[in-house]
């Protein structure tokens, strides 16, 4: 059987750092909110305890970084989900940020790429 | 029909949470401007200060504390609920105690967290400066003046020193309690260079790639002979004991991570090691070295004991007000190592500390801890386990303190005493949030071929065994020396047969388990113990609890790769 590839349009990419230990309440809300899954990887940040004063003692230096790709039409939703349940509102807390992604690709169902790669005139790479 | 069009933005917009757009080019233009410029909440006690407050700080105090209470509580349950409702009598001066276990939860997590703001990074700096900056020789002596430092600023061998003068051994004339009670800063003295010595030892190690599996038996079977030939001496009998157990003392909380982030540094800048365990096994060498070298001191004062006691007493007794005592104990074991490191980071980096604040409040805060911790081990820990140690033996035979003594009959009453000192064992490893951490990163390191939760029970069982067989020593009355050596010769013979990967892992999660709760009730309740059957030898219980679990880690991976031979080998 011939192999062959579907690329995926209008994805994007969220990221979110949070810090150690924290990035799981993260990953979950994005999956309540409609993503399909996460990356998450350590990494270690600087600067933001220095503004905070004495406050600062509260945050890690160690951070996890949470990667969520989903479709451009639940990024907003996802985006929010993810701010509130890390409680991005509050000082410390974390950052994050949306990229828009020019493709993607995986493993796409069969029948999915049936219904639609014909419909948009699919491209095949 | 008329259709209406809505951008979908515009509708999320409305539905969401209350949300406004803010260019960072704004941002960044309000920051420049403002002289005080990069600081936020720079007033406190204003609205958004106290909400900040609120939802930082407020939840970081309570992960920390609750951390420890987790560790701490439910060998104090134990204690407590055993007192209750095997012994069926209340607890003396109970308020006091509680008073005393807080202490000990509060100072812990202050302690440790102040460790991880101060020291910690400190001592990472200079374990990956100093391999690059300085000749062999001088990191030798840099690794040797550490490790002699850091022992003093070790909370397990504060707790050791502790247990010995509550124990008043001074009149009872047993050499071991007369070394601990009025040769405190001897006996520290001598695991200080013990682990002086091991920090250098393992320095080569790393630049010369040793293995832990040849270093291991090179260095225990001479110990065991020395052992062995001073057994048939009674008083030293004793002081083999007391010997192992400080060994297996030192590896607590200040010298572990401080020991390992100079062992990483200096393997990754020598860069020869291979394998990933490569930090490991230094903490070994810090609880073998110690033995030898308390051994050695012991026997230099032997000689020297008759008359001589007031002389010889380097630190001058602490009498009076125990609060003093404790914060200055406190200030004397951290300030020297704070001040050490200092100088080191000064000598090879030519600069003074950065980025002050953090470290600042780190060192205030495990120099408060420690008071606390001390505070809280003589008040509440150490009492607690010394009455429950004296009362145990009031399940099986008539002590004259409790009125309806012999409560049960004596093999129930014996079976009871040892399944409590089993369960009192496996409860602390589990609560032990150290060994939690080893497990996760031998699991990661061993990519889930030894697991997380395998460690931790394996762990857990040898620490329950341990305490078992030690107090069943007191029980019986036998002699700590030949079963120890018996089963420390079980302990080499699986590590010569073992994996290097699970030698490294084994030897360390066995030190791991004796930190600053474990050692003090330990050493505490098999002294109360002992005492109440009138027999003196309690010494040797903390070196059983780290020994017994090297054995049944090396047996759980010698089994679980047997198994994946097998199954390979059926394929």
């Amino acid at each position: 059987m011939e192999r062959q590839m579907t690329v995926l349009t209008d994805v994007a990419l969220i990221t979110c750092i949070v810090q150690r230990g924290r990035g799981d309440i993260v990953v979950h809300a994005a999956q309540e909110a409609g993503a399909h899954g996460a990356t998450v990887y350590f990494a270690k940040g600087a600067g933001i305890r220095d503004r905070l004063g004495i406050l600062g003692v509260a945050i890690e230096v160690e951070k996890e970084i949470v990667n969520v790709v989903c479709a451009t039409d639940q990024v907003t939703r996802v985006f929010e989900r993810m701010y509130l349940a890390g409680e991005l509102d509050a000082p410390g807390m974390g950052f994050m940020y949306v990229t828009p992604l020019d493709k993607a690709a995986t493993y796409v169902p069969e029948e999915v790429v049936q219904k639609y790669a014909s419909r948009k005139g699919g491209r095949r790479g | 029909m008329e259709e209406n069009k809505i951008r979908y933005g515009d509708y999320l917009k409305e539905v969401g949470f209350h949300r406004q757009e803010l260019s960072y080019n704004d941002l960044n233009r309000y920051y420049s401007l403002k002289k005080a410029g990069r600081r936020w909440l720079a007033n406190p006690l204003s609205k958004e200060w106290l909400l900040a407050f609120f939802r930082l700080f407020v939840p970081y105090l309570k992960n920390k504390t609750l951390e420890q209470v987790r560790c701490v509580m439910p060998l104090v349950l134990a204690l407590f609920g055993f007192q209750l409702l095997i012994l069926r009598i209340p607890p003396e001066q109970s308020l006091g105690l509680a008073g005393g276990v807080f202490l000990v939860i509060f100072g812990l997590a202050l302690f440790l967290d102040g460790l991880r703001h101060g020291l910690m990074p400190l001592g990472e700096q200079i374990g990956n400066l100093l391999p690059t900056k300085a000749t062999l020789g001088m990191v030798l002596c840099v690794a040797m003046v550490l490790g002699l430092v850091v022992t003093f600023a070790e909370p397990s061998i504060g707790a050791m020193q502790s247990v010995g003068a509550s124990g008043g051994g001074a009149s009872t004339g047993d050499f071991a309690l007369r070394l601990l009670a009025d040769f405190p800063g001897w006996l520290t003295l001598a695991v200080a260079f013990g682990v002086g010595l091991a920090s250098a030892l393992g320095v080569i190690k790393s630049v010369y790639s040793i293995k832990v599996k040849f270093l291991v038996p090179l260095l225990t079977i001479p110990l065991l002979l020395l052992s062995t030939h001073l057994s048939e001496d009674l008083n030293f009998a004793k002081v083999i004991g007391l010997a192992f157990d400080c060994g297996a003392a030192t590896t607590g909380p200040v010298t572990v991570p401080i020991l390992l982030s100079l062992g990483v540094g200096m393997s990754a800048a020598v860069g020869r090691q291979t394998s990933a365990f490569s930090g490991f096994g230094l903490v070994t060498l810090a609880a073998l070295m110690p033995v030898v070298t308390v051994l050695l001191a012991a026997m230099f004062l032997y000689l020297r004991l008759p008359d001589s006691v007031a002389v010889l007493s380097l630190v001058p007794e602490v009498s009076g007000n125990a609060i003093l005592a404790g914060i200055g104990g406190a200030f004397r074991a951290i300030l020297p190592l704070i001040l050490l490191l200092l100088v080191l980071l000064r000598w090879l980096t030519g600069k003074n500390l950065p980025n002050s604040g953090f470290y600042r409040y780190g060192f205030v805060l495990s120099l408060i801890g420690l008071a606390f911790l001390n505070l809280g081990l003589s008040y509440g820990l150490i009492p607690l386990g010394a009455e429950v140690g004296h009362k145990i033996s009031a399940t099986f035979t008539r002590i004259d303190s409790i009125v309806h003594s012999p409560i049960y009959s004596a093999p129930v009453g014996v079976f009871m005493t040892l399944a409590f000192a089993f369960f009192l064992g496996f409860g602390s490893a589990m609560a032990e949030p150290a060994l939690n951490t080893l497990g996760r990163t031998v699991e990661d390191l061993s990519t889930g071929s030894i697991t997380s939760k395998t460690l931790v029970y394996a762990v857990a069982v040898g620490v329950g065994i341990g305490f078992f067989i030690g107090m069943s020593q007191i029980l019986w009355q036998r002699p700590f020396f030949h079963d120890f050596a018996l089963i420390y010769c079980v302990a080499i013979f699986l590590t010569v047969i073992s994996r290097e990967e699970f030698v490294q892992v084994a030897w360390d999660s066995g030190v791991v388990t004796t930190g600053p709760v474990t050692v003090p009730l330990i050493l505490s309740l098999g002294l109360g113990f002992s005492q109440s059957l009138g027999s003196s030898s309690a010494f040797g219980m903390v070196a059983l609890t780290s020994l017994c679990p090297v054995i049944s880690v090396l047996a759980t991976g010698l089994y679980s790769s047997r198994n994946r031979v097998l199954k390979e080998g059926a394929k």
